[in-house]
């Protein structure tokens, strides 16, 4: 089947998808995502490996605008009440998560680099797969609001601790080899670390200024969109070329441009307004896209996997947020949101193929098969927690301002 | 813009943007050449490769094969296979005493003009000769993988690492690769067969050229010249197995009258060839069960063999020195054994029986 017949059918089936789920009250995430399952390579194969091959941009186009979206969390004056609880809830959320998944692996014979690696992967939250949740249920209150901003830090985060063992994982390597010579050693092992964040937030950074200081300048809504998609193509596009990381560009640029212009809430309504057949193109690709047949692969190392970074995003949100002081609810429900994980962790298993083509395989089997089961019951938790927190609200009939 | 954020400051802070992103790029470390594939890696995809596509490329292999055979000759001079090349300006051929033989023939050569050049394993090659019995082309595809030092008595050479085995009837095929290059040729050294990568060809055919190792291969006689008022050429070594003892050459003695350097020496032994033939010459064929030509009335006639029939044993080499100067009388008679039409026949030779 050809490309545009495949998209065709992606969005036939996430529009049956989301309805059918609808009636049992599922998000629609999952639903796009078992869409996906459905039509993908696992089952009935009308969406072939080099269909999604060749779909690969929409996705990276799709998380580009979630990014973006998530970024304007980063409001200063906003940010400003919310910083110290986010980010001492997702340090402590993060650290734990990928500390216990790391004891777990090395408690059960697992190489020292290995456990590393996939503890620093364990501490990732799916952004996109918990904003459309958050939208989709209207969600408004201090527990969306906590886990918005969580989201955009964890993220971070994880990129960040996944860069640092990898340098040390890298180094130790390097230090091996008989013709090491250790200053190259170290200053290829972090040049990566530093490069993604300094690079990745000035390249956001200067499109974030151009896009503020256009969009002052422009009034139609068509041309307002024709900005925005063209800034997030350039992020995205910019980003793999200089090799940096489109997801904290795409951060950045959100970021600025929330900082930098008055228009910023119209830019994201008219996002809203026209971005639903991205995403479900993007969580159908991410579904079909999904190795279901690893499932049984997933033995004790992916049940350590799965047990240990559940158990420490449950624990490490409850005690960050008592410790940070935040209410009740956000202290007994913020967990169960954090529990979805796919695009980062997926981009993260690609590099350590590629730095790390020896334990590649493994780390790719373990959280490849783990990503499969967070992926549909993270969405369902952080229904279920949003729901129990009184934060959903029922849809308008008017298309929803996204992060306001 | 916002107050808070004056322009001066989203100017300087795009200008910080800008040199992170301009030094950063300057300072990315060179990637490195991406590591080839081990050893075993590459075995394995060469198994793999070999057992999912040779069904396919039979027909290809043989289209090629078939475009490769008109390089090829049978060379009655040496029993074996032949190849023309462009560069070689002659036959070269793998005789049973000789790894490899330039032989001067009268059939026009097809001149393709490539050079002989080494050429990379890790390829697909195709190893193509004429069948002797049948007189037909054959041929075997298999993968080159690479090249490894060898030596035949003394003589060094590069020898292609091939997954394919060798038997007696393919001493002289070539080997092609793909695009029609010649990259070795299968040569006898000793007892054992080898592919000669093609660049090696002038360093044996040198090194076999030198005519006291062409003695000693060929003919299994070392000499040497005796200085004095009447040079003389001193047999020091013959090989009981050897042509030389066939023609008569004995260890200690000296070379026949007249015959003072090597090089004449050979030329003796290449002219007496056909005078010491006791009826028996080789068709060509495996070195076990050789198939024979018995000119009639002679020796070997008289003992009950025919053209066509295969020798089991004795070797031919041994038989045609029994025919000759009798078997030795200790022991009991000398069975021949011979096939002919599938059955097995056994003769003995007495001391004596035969003239």
């Amino acid at each position: 089947m050809n490309e545009l017949a495949s998209l065709g059918i992606i969005l036939f089936f996430a529009l049956l998808a989301g309805h059918l789920v609808k009636i049992v009250k599922v998000p629609e995430v999952t639903g796009y995502i078992l869409a996906g399952v459905a039509v993908g390579p696992s089952f009935l194969g009308w969406i072939t490996h080099e269909n999604l091959a060749s779909l690969e941009v929409f996705s990276e186009v799709a998380l580009g605008l979630i990014l973006f979206s998530i970024g304007s969390v980063f409001e200063f004056t906003a940010f400003r009440h919310m910083a110290r609880r986010a980010v001492l809830i997702t340090v402590f959320e993060s650290l734990l998560a990928g500390s216990i998944v790391t004891a777990g692996m090395l408690a059960v014979g697992q190489r020292w680099d290995i456990s590393l690696l996939l503890g620093a992967i364990s501490m990732e939250t799916a952004a996109a797969t918990t904003l459309m949740v958050l939208r989709e249920n209207n969600a408004t209150g201090e527990l969306t609001d906590t886990l918005k901003g969580l989201i955009a830090i964890n993220n971070i985060c994880c990129l960040i601790g996944f860069s640092l063992v990898a340098a040390v994982v890298d180094l130790s390597i390097r230090s091996s080899s008989p013709d090491a010579a250790l200053g190259q050693a170290l200053y290829e092992s972090l040049y990566p670390l530093v490069w993604q964040m300094t690079g990745s937030v000035a390249l956001g950074f200067l499109i974030g200024v151009l896009l503020s200081y256009w969009s002052s300048h422009i009034e139609e809504q068509g041309e307002t969109l024709i900005l925005m998609a063209g800034a997030v193509l350039l992020c995205v596009g910019f980003s793999d070329w200089l090799e940096l990381s489109p997801l904290i560009a795409s951060l950045a640029v959100g970021a600025t441009m929330v900082n930098l212009t008055e228009h910023s809430r119209k830019l994201f309504n008219a996002l809203s307004r026209t971005d639903p057949p991205l995403y479900a193109i993007f969580f159908v690709i991410a579904g079909a896209d999904m190795n279901i047949a690893a499932l049984p692969t997933l033995g004790l190392l992916g049940l350590v996997y799965v047990a240990g970074r559940a158990a420490g995003k449950l624990i490490g949100t409850r005690a960050g947020a008592k410790y940070a002081g935040a209410s009740e609810v956000v202290q007994k429900f913020l967990g169960l949101t954090t529990l979805a994980q796919a695009g980062l962790a997926i981009g993260l298993v690609l590099v350590t193929n590629q730095r790390f083509p020896e334990l590649g395989a493994k780390i790719a089997t373990i959280v490849l098969a783990a990503v499969a089961i967070f992926e549909l019951v993270g969405p369902l938790a952080t229904k279920f927690a949003l729901s129990r927190s009184g934060e959903t609200r029922p849809q308008s009939t008017e298309p929803a301002v996204l992060l306001d | 813009m916002p107050d808070t954020f004056q322009r001066k400051y989203v100017v300087a802070l795009c200008g910080v943007a800008v040199a992170i992103l301009g030094i950063g790029a300057w300072l990315r470390p060179k990637k490195a050449a991406p590591k080839p594939p081990s050893s075993s890696e590459t075995a394995n995809l060469q198994r793999l490769v070999r057992r999912e596509e040779l069904r396919n490329m039979g027909t290809f292999f043989a289209e090629k094969a078939w475009s490769f055979g008109e390089h090829l000759r049978f060379v009655p001079e040496t029993g074996a296979n032949g190849v023309y090349w462009g560069r070689l300006g002659q036959v070269l051929s793998s005789g049973r005493d000789l790894p490899l033989e330039a032989i001067q023939t009268n059939a026009t050569p097809t001149p393709p003009p490539e050079a002989l050049v080494e050429s990379d394993g890790g390829r697909w090659l195709l190893l193509v000769w004429i069948e002797a019995g049948q007189r037909q082309l054959e041929w075997t595809a298999g993968l080159d993988g690479g090249r490894r030092d060898s030596s035949c008595d003394g003589v060094k050479y590069r020898e292609l690492i091939v997954n394919t085995a060798l038997t007696p009837t393919m001493r002289g095929a070539a080997a092609f690769d793909l695009d029609g290059v010649l990259i070795g040729v299968v040569a006898q050294c000793g007892g054992t067969l080898h592919v000669v990568s093609a660049p090696s060809f002038r360093a044996l055919l040198d090194g076999f050229g030198d005519p006291a190792k062409r003695l000693r291969a060929k003919y299994g006689v070392v000499a040497e010249v005796q200085e004095g008022p009447t040079p003389s050429l001193l047999i020091r070594e013959v090989s009981l197995s050897g042509k030389g003892y066939l023609a008569g050459l004995r260890a200690g003695e000296k070379a026949p009258k007249g015959i003072t350097t090597i090089p004449e020496l050979l030329d003796s032994l290449q002219a007496a060839k056909p005078v010491q033939d006791e009826g028996l010459e080789p068709l060509a064929g495996p070195e076990s069960g050789q198939a024979i030509a018995v000119q009639p009335g002679s020796p070997a006639a008289q003992l009950g063999l025919r053209t066509g029939d295969r020798l089991v044993r004795p070797s031919l080499l041994l038989l045609k020195r029994y025919l000759k100067t009798k078997p030795p009388s200790a022991g009991g008679p000398v069975m021949v054994v011979y096939e002919r039409d599938g059955i097995q026949y056994a003769k003995p030779m007495e001391a004596g029986n035969a003239k």
